[in-house]
């Protein structure tokens, strides 16, 4: 039996509703919650959607440039398809075994595996461009048709002499290899070479064969992902099999977004899990009545069903985040029904209908301002937060109404107390008051001193890289490979638009030197771009203009006629300077590596992309993105720049939203409580300080998701505050009892979090803990003492 | 008979190869003349040429070109340069275009012999005679045949001439003359390939 003392109720009782109206009012949400259960049976056994797990889908739609957006997006689409695999050995012979094991552990992959080139594609791809050679020239053909008359005959005659020169035309086709330089330079700055018919890198003292993938799903399908991991495992297993020193590199967003979403689902078990059984041993430590037990989970499982179905019916697609996040919900959602299963400890009599009346200003001011903390986060355009705001608020509604219409009704007989819930409701009568006595002193003391050695070291970032929680290993294969095999990189890149094909080559033509002054300086090891496969009409008519012009100089015609003894008049009459129109190389097989590079026409516009390699670090970032300047149609895309800019404009203001969510609190609590009202504020504010100091101590950055934290913090303070500012006597050991439970609970699912994985989650885990912890520690060393 | 190590298991077992190699020398250093004669498609008559030749293992070939025209084409690990006088003409870097590395393989082992290497560019068939020999070669992969449809050379002690067939139809004819060997480069060929 409780010792607790009974006391009248702190407030005269007002219900709401005629004892009938709350009867309707209790069927009327059972019919929902009904509905809800079969929304959520149909989406089951009919639908069966997959959370999403890209935690670029968290992120806002950024729609200012849409040509610059279509390109991004097209990039992404092609990138998240792409695999590359690298097998590396001391020798040819070794990495070709390899490789060829390799292939046959990949068998039957959901995928278009590339690792050859077939040498008839070559031998066709020449033949279709040699027609128009006139006007094809490299860097290096130009710089040829620069020198003298004299220094091009030289050239032409040891070429002539010499017994390497074979693999181009015939001599007097090309006498002066003018093709062959172009044909090499097509592939130069490309590191994966064809050596032997094969897609091949040397380099690091190794040989590399190198295998490419075209999955046939997207990287984020998740059964797609299993599979494509099983069969590079079984790769990866046979190449071992075949040669023991065998170093396999694997880069892409599937195998990178297969290890990331199996940690979430793990932490997602492991944290649901964890919370709810922490939870459940609580509550049966308090009230030890399974009856009490099943009621208390009862409002968390309603508000869980009805927040998953909500946000489904709402949003289409529902991230795997969103998921995580819902899980630390169960902590919040089982507040109230401990409240109200807590207050009735001991009642005499025995009526929750009436105690229903008596919380109810209580526990619907708590639910409303946690709510309105919520629902601000949905003022931010990010899809992921809505879906968590809405999650959450529905889930805390759901549970809220649980306990309200249902809790009267379906708790038949009183909770007795137990020793563990009267020792920690005696705590409040006991507890410090903040900055009296020895301990109230050593709170103060341990307060500040966590505040001024932890907000001085506060880091603020906002870069989207760093909420990515891809695992570090695979991230450093995925750089090596981006090296080995040269790979631009998909997050930045120029666009260049015109309102013809020929516009945009000519204006990437412009670009090109530029280009290639930042890779003499080091700035990027290369680029790609069209216009190099592919020279505008106009560049071409100049090119072939100016080799007509060598053919006709005099000395050159009389040296080769001395020596050879054919007519150099000869030499130019094949030369037609047809240009090789865009579309007809377009539609040619030859043009068909080079395609991503061209985005075709994206409204009245035709873009194309112009890729960039090896750049590393915000400074050479920053010294490529004015480039384009003074040229037409080129802009700079960076998404992850772009992105973490937003990023920094929420954070910014979302910190505002918060000073407006004390303000509103105060407010809100100022009509009921008048001058008490800072007792439920400071505590709460001051343990948002804290939770902020904690981030600089432990050296994780303050980013969005801190923000987020203080969020929660804001409403579980608040909250507690209410309940103790509810029961102003400080011998009243029930609120205080429910306020322990509620926070134990929520530390419990939210302190789990700060074992996560994931930056972002890591970082909010943390600011919940220490934020939710000390709001409860330091509610009761701000509450008014006495008996009164 | 450091060239005829086998380097692939698969081609090790020939014995035509393995007799070949038992009759080729192959010192470090091999030098020479050379007469070449090349017909080309759309020539009135063959083009000729003859000139001095260096074949220095670990370090490259150099082809001395000295009638009717001087030129030099120097190959090495790294690159090609072709020099028309003392104009540099043409120079491909390895690291830039990694295909300068195969070419040089295989004129290197061309000249000096180095049948295990060619064998496994090439599938190669041919007859001995006492200390004669003659192997014709055509290249398994595609790509190689791009550049060449087929060679022959035959030889004793030394690869004593090449016959290469283009695709475009340019035939190559080289005999290599006056061939010495060497245990090392002696100064003045060293100097060359600086």
């Amino acid at each position: 039996m409780s010792n607790l003392p009974l006391r009248p109720p702190a407030q005269v009782a007002v219900s709401w509703l005629s004892e009938s109206g709350w009867r309707r009012a209790a069927v009327l949400w059972l019919l929902l919650v009904l509905a809800a259960c079969a929304h959520l049976a149909w989406l089951g056994v009919v639908e069966r959607p997959r959370p999403d797990s890209d935690v670029m889908a968290l992120l806002p739609q950024d729609d200012r440039d849409p040509v610059a957006e279509a390109a991004f997006a097209r990039m992404a689409a092609s990138a998240e398809r792409r695999v590359v695999v690298m097998i590396g050995a001391a020798n040819a012979a070794a990495a070709r075994k390899a490789a060829d094991a390799y292939l046959a552990g990949l068998a039957g992959v959901a995928a278009e595996v590339r690792h050859r080139v077939d040498g008839g594609d070559l031998a066709a791809w020449r033949g279709f461009l040699a027609p128009y050679r006139g006007g094809l020239l490299s860097e290096q053909g130009r710089a040829l048709l620069a020198l003298n008359a004299d220094q091009r005959a030289d050239h032409a005659l040891a070429r002539l002499y010499s017994p390497a020169s074979g693999g181009g035309l015939a001599w007097r086709e090309d006498p002066l290899g003018l093709f062959a330089d172009w044909l090499m330079d097509q592939a130069s700055g490309q590191r994966v070479r064809t050596v032997d018919g094969r897609l091949w890198v040397s380099a690091e003292g190794r040989e590399w064969a190198v295998v490419l993938l075209n999955l046939k799903d997207g990287a984020f399908s998740l059964d797609a992902q299993q599979a494509l991991v099983d069969h590079l495992d079984a790769g990866r297993r046979r190449a071992r099999a075949a040669q023991a020193d065998v170093e396999i590199l694997t880069a892409g967003i599937a195998p990178i977004a297969a290890a990331v979403a199996a940690e979430a689902r793990n932490e997602f078990s492991a944290i649901g899990i964890g919370s709810t059984l922490g939870v459940i041993l609580l509550v049966f430590l308090v009230f030890r009545r399974p009856g009490a037990l099943v009621l208390s989970v009862l409002p968390l499982l309603v508000g869980t069903l009805c927040a998953v179905s909500a946000t489904w019916l709402v949003f289409e697609r529902v991230h795997v985040l969103t998921l995580v996040f819902g899980a630390s919900l169960i902590g919040v959602g089982v507040d109230y029904g401990v409240h109200f299963l807590a207050s009735g400890i001991g009642e005499q009599p025995f009526d929750p209908k009436r105690r229903r009346d008596q919380l109810n200003p209580g526990l619907w001011l708590a639910m409303v301002t946690t709510v309105l903390a919520y629902v601000a986060l949905a003022l931010a355009p990010f899809p992921g937060l809505r879906q968590m705001a809405l999650f959450s608020g529905c889930g805390l509604v759901a549970a809220w109404l649980t306990v309200m219409l249902w809790f009267p009704y379906l708790q038949r007989r009183a909770t007795h107390g137990t020793g563990v819930g009267e020792w920690m409701g005696h705590l409040r009568a006991i507890w410090p008051s903040f900055g009296r006595g020895k301990l109230g002193g050593l709170m103060m003391l341990i307060t500040f001193a966590v505040l001024a050695a932890g907000l001085a070291r506060i880091e603020v970032q906002d870069d989207v890289r760093a909420l990515q929680s891809a695992p570090a290993a695979l991230l450093a294969e995925q750089m090596r490979v981006a090296t080995l095999a040269g790979v631009p990189s998909p997050a930045q890149f120029f666009v260049v638009q015109g309102a013809s094909p020929e516009a945009v080559l000519q204006a990437q033509e412009a670009l090109a030197p530029r280009l290639a002054a930042r890779v003499a300086d080091g700035t990027l090891s290369g680029y790609e771009l069209l216009a190099r496969h592919i020279p505008s009409a106009a560049r071409q008519a100049a090119d072939c203009a100016m080799l007509k012009a060598a053919y006709e100089a005099p000395v050159w015609r009389a040296r080769i006629a001395d020596t050879t003894g054919i007519d150099a008049a000869s030499l130019s009459s094949p030369l037609a300077c047809k240009p090789l129109a865009f579309d007809a190389w377009l539609a040619n097989a030859v043009s068909e590596p080079f395609r991503s590079l061209w985005l075709g026409r994206i409204g009245e516009q035709y873009a194309g992309v112009v890729l960039l390699k090896g750049v590393h670090g915000a400074a050479a970032l920053g010294r490529l993105q004015s480039l384009g300047e003074g040229i037409p149609g080129v802009s700079w895309v960076d998404k992850p720049g772009r992105i973490s800019s937003v990023i920094a404009r929420y954070r910014g203001l979302m910190s505002g939203v918060i000073v407006l969510g004390y303000l509103a609190s105060f407010w809100l609590l100022w009509r009921r409580y008048g001058r008490e009202t800072w007792r439920a504020v400071v505590p709460t504010l001051l343990a948002s300080l804290l939770a902020a100091a904690a981030l600089g101590i432990a050296g994780l950055p303050f980013q969005l998701f801190a923000v987020l934290g203080l969020f929660i913090v804001l409403g579980m303070g608040i909250d507690y505050g209410i309940f103790l500012l509810e029961h102003p006597r400080s011998d009243d050991g029930k609120p205080w009892l429910a306020v322990t439970l509620s926070a134990f609970s929520t530390l419990l699912s939210f302190g789990l979090l700060a074992l996560s994985h994931t930056p972002a989650l890591r970082v909010f885990g943390l600011v919940c803990l220490v934020g939710v912890g000390s709001s409860w520690l330091l509610a009761p060393a701000f509450a008014r003492r006495g008996v009164q | 008979m450091l060239f005829c190590v086998p380097l692939g298991p698969a081609y090790a077992a020939d014995p035509l190869v393995d007799k070949v190699c038992g009759l080729l020398q192959q010192p470090s250093v091999v030098s020479g003349r050379f007469e070449q004669t090349r017909e080309l498609s759309g020539f009135p008559k063959p083009v000729n040429s003859r000139g001095r030749f260096l074949v220095a293992k670990d370090r490259g070939v150099i082809w001395q070109t000295e009638a009717p025209f001087a030129s030099t084409l120097r190959l090495t690990r790294g690159e090609i340069l072709q020099k028309a006088g003392d104009t540099v003409t043409m120079r491909m870097s390895a690291d830039k275009e990694p295909a300068v590395r195969a070419i040089n393989g295989v004129m290197f082992a061309l000249l000096s012999g180095d049948i295990a290497q060619l064998e496994q560019r090439f599938s190669v068939t041919g007859k001995v005679e006492g200390n004669r020999w003659a192997l014709s070669l055509v290249p398994r992969e595609a790509s190689l045949a791009q550049v060449v449809t087929k060679i022959e050379l035959n030889g004793q002690k030394f690869v004593e001439a090449v016959d290469m067939l283009d695709p475009n139809g340019d035939r190559t004819r080289i005999r290599l003359l006056d061939t010495v060997a060497a245990n090392a480069l002696g100064k003045a060929e060293a100097a060359q390939f600086e």
